[in-house]
């Protein structure tokens, strides 16, 4: 009968996989986005070849999302205005928190996210709401088609 | 004296915590990570208007704005584009006419409009309430510029953008 031989330990090389897993690291971390986690991806924004990505990120921004059946996300909060009333008083409220920690809030960006298929004339009464607070500065967001 | 190292003596370091870390940052990654379209934008200043006989110090007499009415079917497609007294019909067709009806008012003389003209040149949108939004992004492309076929830069018609009260509810 064969003797059994002496244990032999299977040593491998991890270099290899080591460095392609350093690799996928650095790539999803350069990918990864923190700041876009405003947009709510149930919102189908409008398509535009002249949208263009802007150069600098806008000045506090203040994001307002409007749905197709007329609901308003304010920010990166789920919580919905149905009301315009209630939008109005989350604006005030932000409006005089930037005043409070010294930031002129005319400065302020509002972002307007809107649907595609929302009423126009809801997405201009959320305007004229944020017009109302004092802001000033907005940008209407598309999404961008290839050129 | 200094110690004396001895020869042919292998160091095992142990990986397997450095590894396990690894995954997890790997996994954090990879679940945070989200394919997000590139989104662009459309800078629009809205001041309150002044009241009336209220002129600020800075303003100086603007170029005519161009108003342009949206009509909308009851479905909120768009029916009708109208621009002073013209009606340009509907859908994209409408709103490419639009473009060359704006172009000759910016640039009668034809070619690409002055720069210094287009940033100054406003366009008054007068929307129906139920029109869908997506028409009035359309809109706002078409009337604030266009892309050069040979170059594919963008040229500029009209710059600024002001909303009127929408119609209807």
């Amino acid at each position: 009968m064969a003797k059994p031989r002496p244990q032999e330990t299977a040593e491998a090389d991890m270099t290899p996989m080591i460095d392609m897993t350093f690799q996928l690291i650095a790539f999803f971390m350069v990918l990864i986005n923190f700041t876009e986690a405003d947009q709510n991806q149930a919102i189908n924004l409008p398509s535009s070849e002249l949208a263009k990505t802007p150069d600098f990120p806008p000045e506090g921004p203040v994001t307002l999302q409007v749905e197709k059946n007329g609901y308003v996300i304010f920010g990166v909060n789920t919580a919905k205005a149905p009301d315009l009333k209630d939008l109005e008083g989350m604006l005030k409220t932000e409006f005089t928190q930037r005043k409070l920690m010294g930031k002129d809030p005319k400065m302020s960006t509002i972002i307007i996210r809107g649907d595609k298929n929302a009423k126009t004339g809801r997405i201009q009464e959320v305007v004229g709401i944020a017009q109302e607070v004092g802001y000033e500065k907005f940008i209407l967001r598309a999404k961008e088609v290839a050129k | 004296m200094a110690r004396k190292t001895r020869d042919n003596e292998k160091l095992n370091i142990n990986m397997t915590p450095m590894i396990d870390i690894v995954f997890q940052l790997l996994i954090f990654f990879v679940m945070s990570f989200k394919i997000v379209t590139p989104e662009g934008d459309f800078s629009v200043k809205m001041p309150m208007a002044p009241a009336e006989g209220k002129m600020s110090e800075d303003s100086t007499p603007p170029l005519p704005p161009i108003a342009i009415r949206l009509n909308s079917s009851t479905t909120g497609q768009l029916l009708e584009v109208q621009a002073g007294n013209q009606n340009f019909g509907r859908g994209e067709a409408g709103l490419a006419k639009l473009q060359k009806f704006i172009l000759q008012q910016v640039a009668p003389k034809g070619g690409p409009p002055n720069p210094e003209v287009a940033r100054e040149q406003e366009v008054e949108l007068t929307c129906d309430y139920r029109l869908k939004y997506e028409y009035v992004i359309k809109c706002i492309s078409y009337v604030t510029g266009y892309r050069d076929k040979n170059t594919g830069e963008v040229v500029r018609i009209a710059e600024k953008i002001k909303f009127a009260a929408p119609v209807g509810n």
